[in-house]
């Protein structure tokens, strides 16, 4: 596009000036006007950086830069100060990582159910710490004879479910399995001392007739452990298992009854 | 002298094309330099900046084309000047009184003004004119717009323009004349 020179020359402009004021006119005003009008010819002043902004087209693509770069300044600055604000909370507030790690987890578990959806296949392994314990039934008179050796042989029968060796209640159960301590180490859960270690369910009964059929080979286990069995017998978390009477227990003088069970443990 | 700019290039800058700007500066640039080293302003290129600066972020509202464009340039560069004769009276400046280096002898902005115009007859002329007078005649003769604009620019009916513009005319015809018999 080119710039269409002015319609008029400037005779015609002062002219028509002249004409529409209703001034006569003369070549000395005229002359004059015209050297008036040559003021507006000068050149064009150098343009300033900041309106060259506008005009230059190298420097037109700053103004659009220029808007990025002021909002990634401002998503910088936010980002920024955001994270300063949780640092700081972070450092003023002990319990914020705890918080956090809770939110964390929750939001994972949220998304991903799978490894807290799991509970079902870990849920028998529960029972098993304080399997351990029934096993080894609260204040048992007899040191486990062959165990794990933790404990102190005792001179009597023990359960076997036993972590601690103290004496134990004297057991019929565990009469053999002190008669042949070797015997019990084809057990695995023999091999294991630890009260969480998931005892046959039957071990008093189940071996209890059988010559060092220990199971956990323990000693006795303390009372006060958490194996202690709950009050009506039963496994926690395993209502299908049922202790049997442990040694201070009522009818616990019935142990002699108790060989009879492996015949029922083996029909499971 | 003035050119006219095609609409496309005005809807061209409305769109905001840096070529557009570049077309419109060079086409309007040195009159209203002119206009305002002619009324005087203290520094007529640091003035023509701003004027443009605001033209250019206000060009979304103009309307009228390339005339409108034009209405609003000078009414810019009007109402800058005004603000700078106003600046200068709130603000007067301070200074032990010397006499070479008393500035007001020279008739105020206005004989500068003629800066380029000051050594030539016409700009003793305009001198002996009044404002009004003098601004109506920068505006119809070296801003090159019509009796309407220089009334929109100037907050005045076309008829008191025409009016003032008819005094300012006959008055300077009778200095030329009268220059003329003296020499």
């Amino acid at each position: 596009m080119n710039t269409v020179p002015h319609l008029t020359r400037d005779d015609d402009v002062i002219g028509r000036l002249l004409d529409e004021s209703g001034v006569d006119p003369s070549p000395a005003l005229r002359a004059s006007l015209l050297e008036l009008r040559t003021a507006g010819t000068g050149p064009a002043p150098a343009p300033s950086a900041e309106l060259a902004a506008f005009l230059a087209p190298a420097t037109s693509p700053p103004r659009p830069r220029r808007r990025l770069a002021k909002g990634a300044m401002i998503g910088l600055a936010a980002a920024a100060a955001t994270g300063l604000g949780v640092s700081g909370v972070a450092a003023a507030n002990p319990q914020f990582p705890e918080t956090t790690g809770h939110v964390v987890r929750q939001v994972i578990g949220f998304f991903d159910p799978a490894p807290g959806g799991v509970p079902a296949p870990q849920a028998p392994e529960e029972p098993a710490v304080p399997s351990g314990g029934t096993t080894g039934q609260a204040e048992p008179a007899s040191p486990a004879a062959g165990t794990s050796g933790s404990g102190t042989p005792g001179p009597a029968h023990s359960p076997g479910g036993g972590s601690k060796g103290k004496p134990a209640a004297d057991r019929s159960g565990a009469k053999d399995s002190a008669h042949r301590p070797g015997h019990r180490a084809p057990d695995p859960a023999g091999a294991l001392p630890l009260p969480g270690v998931p005892a046959p369910p039957a071990v008093p009964g189940r071996d209890g007739g059988r010559p060092g059929g220990q199971g956990s080979g323990a000693a006795a286990p303390d009372s006060t452990g958490p194996g202690r069995p709950a009050p009506d017998g039963s496994v926690p978390g395993r209502p299908d298992l049922k202790l049997p009477p442990g040694p201070g227990r009522p009818g616990s003088a019935d142990l002699p009854a108790v060989p009879a069970l492996p015949g029922a443990a083996s029909g499971r | 002298m003035a050119h006219v700019l095609p609409d496309e290039v005005m809807s061209a800058a409305q769109a905001g094309d840096p070529e557009a700007f570049s077309r419109i500066y060079a086409a309007l640039a040195p009159a209203v330099a002119g206009y305002l080293q002619a009324r005087g302003a203290e520094d007529p290129e640091a003035c023509v900046q701003e004027v443009f600066l605001t033209v250019f972020s206000r060009i979304g509202t103009v309307r009228g084309g390339y005339q409108g464009l034009r209405t609003l340039a000078f009414s810019v560069a009007h109402a800058r000047y005004v603000d700078e004769v106003r600046r200068r009276a709130r603000r007067p400046r301070l200074a032990e009184y010397d006499p070479d280096t008393d500035t007001r002898t020279a008739d105020s902005a206005e004989s500068l003004v003629l800066g380029s115009l000051a050594g030539s007859e016409v700009g003793q002329q305009l001198q002996a004119l009044n404002p009004e007078q003098r601004e109506v005649l920068l505006l119809r003769v070296v801003a090159d717009l019509s009796l309407e604009q220089v009334a929109d620019i100037m907050g005045k009916s076309t008829g008191s323009i025409k009016q003032m513009q008819r005094r300012g005319l006959l008055k300077l015809k009778s200095l030329v004349e009268r220059q003329e018999v003296l020499v």
